[in-house]
Protein backbone atom coordinates (compact mmCIF):
# COMPACT_ATOMS: atom_id res chain seq x y z
CA UNK A 1 0.00 0.00 0.00
CA UNK A 2 1.38 3.41 0.04
CA UNK A 3 2.49 5.95 2.13
CA UNK A 4 -0.79 7.84 1.39
CA UNK A 5 -2.95 5.20 1.99
CA UNK A 6 -1.12 3.48 5.44
CA UNK A 7 1.28 6.18 6.50
CA UNK A 8 4.48 4.19 7.36
CA UNK A 9 6.46 4.89 10.28
CA UNK A 10 10.11 6.61 9.80
CA UNK A 11 12.87 6.27 11.82
CA UNK A 12 16.15 9.05 12.17
CA UNK A 13 19.55 8.17 12.00
CA UNK A 14 22.28 10.31 12.78
CA UNK A 15 25.75 9.58 11.44
CA UNK A 16 28.76 10.79 13.74
CA UNK A 17 31.05 13.30 11.95
CA UNK A 18 31.09 14.23 8.67
CA UNK A 19 27.70 16.33 6.81
CA UNK A 20 29.06 15.29 3.38
CA UNK A 21 27.30 14.26 0.79
CA UNK A 22 29.71 11.77 -0.80
CA UNK A 23 29.31 9.86 2.66
CA UNK A 24 25.84 9.75 1.71
CA UNK A 25 26.41 8.82 -2.06
CA UNK A 26 28.77 5.83 -0.58
CA UNK A 27 26.39 4.34 1.95
CA UNK A 28 24.00 4.54 -0.27
CA UNK A 29 26.12 2.37 -2.86
CA UNK A 30 26.72 0.00 0.22
CA UNK A 31 22.93 -0.06 0.64
CA UNK A 32 22.18 -1.28 -2.75
CA UNK A 33 25.15 -3.56 -3.09
CA UNK A 34 23.59 -5.60 -0.06
CA UNK A 35 19.61 -5.22 -1.11
CA UNK A 36 19.53 -4.23 -4.45
CA UNK A 37 17.34 -1.14 -6.08
CA UNK A 38 14.24 -2.08 -5.04
CA UNK A 39 15.41 -2.57 -1.59
CA UNK A 40 16.78 0.87 -2.31
CA UNK A 41 13.28 2.10 -3.01
CA UNK A 42 11.28 0.08 -0.23
CA UNK A 43 13.53 1.32 2.33
CA UNK A 44 12.55 5.22 1.37
CA UNK A 45 16.43 5.92 2.64
CA UNK A 46 16.71 9.50 2.24
CA UNK A 47 19.50 12.18 3.93
CA UNK A 48 18.68 14.45 6.21
CA UNK A 49 20.23 17.38 7.92
CA UNK A 50 20.10 17.49 11.53
CA UNK A 51 21.66 20.65 13.44
CA UNK A 52 24.84 20.57 10.77
CA UNK A 53 24.94 16.66 11.11
CA UNK A 54 24.35 13.89 8.64
CA UNK A 55 21.34 11.79 9.14
CA UNK A 56 19.30 9.77 7.54
CA UNK A 57 15.92 8.54 7.01
CA UNK A 58 14.20 5.45 6.50
CA UNK A 59 10.86 3.56 7.42
CA UNK A 60 10.87 1.34 10.72
CA UNK A 61 11.56 -1.95 9.31
CA UNK A 62 14.92 -1.24 7.33
CA UNK A 63 16.66 0.47 10.54
CA UNK A 64 18.87 -2.36 11.22
CA UNK A 65 19.39 -3.15 7.59
CA UNK A 66 20.11 0.76 7.04
CA UNK A 67 22.47 0.46 10.24
CA UNK A 68 23.94 -2.75 9.03
CA UNK A 69 25.25 -0.83 5.25
CA UNK A 70 26.27 2.30 7.80
CA UNK A 71 28.86 -0.68 9.41
CA UNK A 72 30.14 -1.70 6.20
CA UNK A 73 31.01 1.33 4.96
CA UNK A 74 35.00 1.70 4.47
CA UNK A 75 35.52 4.64 2.41
CA UNK A 76 34.12 7.31 1.34
CA UNK A 77 35.26 10.01 -1.14
CA UNK A 78 38.47 8.39 -1.66
CA UNK A 79 39.13 8.57 1.76
CA UNK A 80 39.15 5.71 4.35
CA UNK A 81 36.47 5.96 7.14
CA UNK A 82 34.20 3.96 9.72
CA UNK A 83 30.67 5.33 10.12
CA UNK A 84 28.97 5.37 13.32
CA UNK A 85 25.43 5.67 14.40
CA UNK A 86 24.55 8.60 17.57
CA UNK A 87 21.22 7.60 18.02
CA UNK A 88 17.83 5.49 16.11
CA UNK A 89 14.92 7.89 17.13
CA UNK A 90 11.40 8.41 15.71
CA UNK A 91 11.39 12.42 15.43
CA UNK A 92 13.69 15.32 14.24
CA UNK A 93 12.74 16.76 17.11
CA UNK A 94 14.49 14.38 19.61
CA UNK A 95 17.44 13.93 17.44
CA UNK A 96 18.12 17.51 17.68
CA UNK A 97 17.74 17.50 21.66
CA UNK A 98 20.02 14.58 21.76
CA UNK A 99 22.42 16.65 19.47
CA UNK A 100 22.28 19.80 21.99
CA UNK B 1 20.12 -3.02 36.11
CA UNK B 2 22.66 -1.65 33.12
CA UNK B 3 23.89 -3.45 30.93
CA UNK B 4 27.70 -4.43 30.33
CA UNK B 5 28.92 -4.40 27.61
CA UNK B 6 31.85 -6.14 25.72
CA UNK B 7 33.63 -5.99 22.55
CA UNK B 8 35.31 -8.90 22.06
CA UNK B 9 37.70 -8.55 19.19
CA UNK B 10 40.24 -5.62 18.94
CA UNK B 11 42.87 -6.05 16.95
CA UNK B 12 45.33 -3.20 19.11
CA UNK B 13 44.87 -1.05 21.87
CA UNK B 14 46.26 2.24 22.46
CA UNK B 15 44.96 5.55 24.41
CA UNK B 16 42.63 6.24 21.69
CA UNK B 17 41.06 2.77 21.83
CA UNK B 18 40.73 3.17 25.28
CA UNK B 19 38.90 6.19 25.08
CA UNK B 20 36.68 5.42 22.42
CA UNK B 21 35.93 2.37 24.41
CA UNK B 22 35.43 4.15 27.64
CA UNK B 23 33.08 7.18 25.83
CA UNK B 24 30.90 4.04 24.43
CA UNK B 25 30.66 2.66 27.54
CA UNK B 26 32.48 -0.82 26.92
CA UNK B 27 33.09 -2.41 30.03
CA UNK B 28 35.10 -5.46 28.93
CA UNK B 29 37.30 -5.94 26.11
CA UNK B 30 39.56 -8.67 24.49
CA UNK B 31 42.84 -7.20 22.17
CA UNK B 32 44.90 -9.42 20.20
CA UNK B 33 47.94 -7.46 20.05
CA UNK B 34 48.13 -6.21 24.04
CA UNK B 35 50.53 -4.09 25.92
CA UNK B 36 50.27 -4.29 29.63
CA UNK B 37 51.31 -0.41 30.10
CA UNK B 38 47.70 -0.10 27.47
CA UNK B 39 46.12 -2.61 29.67
CA UNK B 40 46.97 -0.90 33.26
CA UNK B 41 45.82 2.30 31.92
CA UNK B 42 42.26 0.61 30.47
CA UNK B 43 41.70 -0.73 34.30
CA UNK B 44 42.15 2.43 36.25
CA UNK B 45 39.05 3.99 33.58
CA UNK B 46 37.32 0.68 34.88
CA UNK B 47 37.63 -1.09 31.07
CA UNK B 48 38.70 -4.83 31.64
CA UNK B 49 40.89 -5.86 29.26
CA UNK B 50 42.02 -9.53 28.25
CA UNK B 51 44.18 -10.85 25.81
CA UNK B 52 42.59 -12.60 22.57
CA UNK B 53 44.54 -15.21 20.57
CA UNK B 54 43.06 -16.17 17.23
CA UNK B 55 43.91 -19.40 15.65
CA UNK B 56 43.77 -20.07 11.95
CA UNK B 57 43.89 -23.93 11.37
CA UNK B 58 43.57 -25.51 8.42
CA UNK B 59 43.49 -29.29 9.81
CA UNK B 60 42.30 -30.83 13.42
CA UNK B 61 45.79 -31.56 14.26
CA UNK B 62 46.73 -28.05 13.85
CA UNK B 63 44.06 -26.93 16.03
CA UNK B 64 44.12 -28.87 18.83
CA UNK B 65 48.50 -28.84 19.12
CA UNK B 66 47.74 -24.66 19.07
CA UNK B 67 45.00 -25.25 21.99
CA UNK B 68 48.00 -26.95 23.78
CA UNK B 69 50.17 -24.35 23.82
CA UNK B 70 47.78 -21.71 24.43
CA UNK B 71 47.84 -20.12 28.23
CA UNK B 72 44.25 -20.41 30.20
CA UNK B 73 43.56 -16.42 30.71
CA UNK B 74 43.90 -16.06 27.18
CA UNK B 75 40.64 -15.47 25.20
CA UNK B 76 40.62 -18.24 21.92
CA UNK B 77 39.02 -17.48 19.14
CA UNK B 78 38.96 -19.77 15.99
CA UNK B 79 38.96 -19.04 12.37
CA UNK B 80 38.49 -21.97 11.06
CA UNK B 81 39.82 -22.60 7.59
CA UNK B 82 38.37 -26.14 6.90
CA UNK B 83 35.72 -28.27 7.47
CA UNK B 84 37.84 -30.85 9.94
CA UNK B 85 38.73 -27.61 11.70
CA UNK B 86 35.50 -26.30 11.94
CA UNK B 87 33.78 -29.62 13.28
CA UNK B 88 36.75 -29.48 16.18
CA UNK B 89 36.42 -25.93 16.77
CA UNK B 90 32.81 -26.32 17.82
CA UNK B 91 33.57 -28.75 20.18
CA UNK B 92 36.14 -28.44 22.01
CA UNK B 93 35.69 -26.67 25.64
CA UNK B 94 39.25 -24.41 24.92
CA UNK B 95 37.78 -22.79 22.58
CA UNK B 96 35.55 -19.69 23.19
CA UNK B 97 34.53 -18.89 19.95
CA UNK B 98 34.30 -19.65 16.50
CA UNK B 99 34.50 -16.59 14.03
CA UNK B 100 32.65 -16.47 11.01
CA UNK B 101 34.49 -14.85 8.01
CA UNK B 102 34.04 -16.23 4.23
CA UNK B 103 35.78 -19.03 3.93
CA UNK B 104 34.36 -20.77 6.39
CA UNK B 105 32.50 -24.40 5.33
CA UNK B 106 28.40 -24.60 4.62
CA UNK B 107 26.24 -25.17 7.80
CA UNK B 108 24.72 -28.72 7.46
CA UNK B 109 23.11 -31.34 9.93
CA UNK B 110 26.69 -33.07 10.90
CA UNK B 111 28.05 -29.36 11.78
CA UNK B 112 24.33 -28.90 13.83
CA UNK B 113 25.32 -32.10 15.98
CA UNK B 114 28.29 -30.79 17.19
CA UNK B 115 27.88 -27.63 17.68
CA UNK B 116 28.52 -26.46 21.55
CA UNK B 117 30.65 -23.06 21.34
CA UNK B 118 29.60 -20.21 20.68
CA UNK B 119 29.98 -17.78 17.25
CA UNK B 120 31.49 -14.73 16.77
CA UNK B 121 30.82 -12.15 14.07
CA UNK B 122 33.57 -9.49 13.75
CA UNK B 123 32.23 -6.59 11.57
CA UNK B 124 35.63 -6.24 10.28
CA UNK B 125 35.84 -10.05 9.03
CA UNK B 126 31.73 -9.09 7.46
CA UNK B 127 33.61 -5.56 5.83
CA UNK B 128 35.88 -8.81 4.15
CA UNK B 129 32.88 -11.10 2.93
CA UNK B 130 30.67 -7.86 2.02
CA UNK B 131 31.61 -8.39 -1.66
CA UNK B 132 31.76 -12.49 -1.58
CA UNK B 133 27.83 -13.74 -2.11
CA UNK B 134 28.62 -17.26 -1.47
CA UNK B 135 30.76 -15.97 1.80
CA UNK B 136 27.63 -13.89 2.81
CA UNK B 137 25.33 -16.50 2.27
CA UNK B 138 27.29 -18.55 4.57
CA UNK B 139 27.85 -16.12 7.81
CA UNK B 140 24.04 -15.82 7.73
CA UNK B 141 22.97 -19.45 7.51
CA UNK B 142 25.13 -19.33 10.59
CA UNK B 143 23.52 -16.71 12.18
CA UNK B 144 20.24 -17.82 11.86
CA UNK B 145 20.97 -21.46 12.84
CA UNK B 146 22.72 -20.45 15.72
CA UNK B 147 19.85 -17.83 16.75
CA UNK B 148 17.23 -20.94 16.08
CA UNK B 149 19.53 -23.69 18.13
CA UNK B 150 19.83 -21.03 21.21
CA UNK B 151 23.55 -21.04 20.52
CA UNK B 152 25.36 -17.75 21.65
CA UNK B 153 26.19 -15.15 18.82
CA UNK B 154 28.89 -12.28 19.76
CA UNK B 155 29.20 -9.52 17.79
CA UNK B 156 32.39 -7.87 18.06
CA UNK B 157 34.28 -4.81 16.14
CA UNK B 158 37.51 -6.54 14.96
CA UNK B 159 38.88 -3.21 14.88
CA UNK B 160 42.35 -2.39 14.38
CA UNK B 161 41.98 1.47 15.16
CA UNK B 162 40.20 3.68 17.30
CA UNK B 163 38.29 5.14 14.50
CA UNK B 164 36.99 1.34 13.39
CA UNK B 165 35.40 0.80 17.21
CA UNK B 166 31.68 1.10 16.83
CA UNK B 167 28.98 1.67 19.28
CA UNK B 168 27.57 -1.48 20.82
CA UNK B 169 24.07 -0.14 19.77
CA UNK B 170 25.34 -0.39 16.02
CA UNK B 171 26.97 -3.52 16.53
CA UNK B 172 23.59 -5.07 17.84
CA UNK B 173 21.86 -3.95 14.88
CA UNK B 174 24.24 -5.75 12.70
CA UNK B 175 23.15 -8.84 13.74
CA UNK B 176 19.31 -7.80 13.31
CA UNK B 177 19.76 -7.08 10.43
CA UNK B 178 21.37 -10.56 9.38
CA UNK B 179 18.78 -12.44 11.27
CA UNK B 180 15.73 -10.35 10.27
CA UNK B 181 14.72 -8.92 13.73
CA UNK B 182 13.31 -5.36 13.88
CA UNK B 183 15.21 -4.43 17.85
CA UNK B 184 18.58 -4.54 17.98
CA UNK B 185 20.24 -7.90 19.47
CA UNK B 186 21.42 -6.12 22.58
CA UNK B 187 22.04 -9.87 23.96
CA UNK B 188 25.21 -10.25 21.66
CA UNK B 189 27.12 -7.20 22.78
CA UNK B 190 26.68 -7.81 26.61
CA UNK B 191 25.13 -11.17 27.76
CA UNK B 192 26.77 -13.50 25.54
CA UNK B 193 30.10 -12.31 25.20
CA UNK B 194 30.04 -11.77 28.77
CA UNK B 195 29.05 -15.16 29.43
CA UNK B 196 31.79 -16.24 27.15
CA UNK B 197 34.31 -14.86 29.17
CA UNK B 198 33.27 -15.90 32.47
CA UNK B 199 33.29 -19.15 31.21
CA UNK B 200 35.78 -21.38 33.02
CA UNK B 201 37.99 -23.34 31.30
CA UNK B 202 39.56 -27.13 31.59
Amino acid sequence: MSERLFRKKRRYIVIEGSRDTQVFEALRDVFQRLYGVIGLAESGLRKIDVKGCLAVSCYKEWVPKVVLAISLVREAAGHKTALKTVKVSGTIKSLAEELD
Amino acid sequence: MAREYADIYLKGLDGDCIAALVGYSYRLACVENLSNEFAEKARSLGLTVRRKQVLSPSSRSELLRCLHEIDEEVCVSVKPLSREALMTALRDRRVDTVMLHAGIAEVDRHILQVWENAVELAVSELVECAGNVKGLRTVIAYCRKAVDNDIPVAVSSGAASAEEILPPQQLAYVLAALTDVEAPVLDAVSTAPVTILKKERK
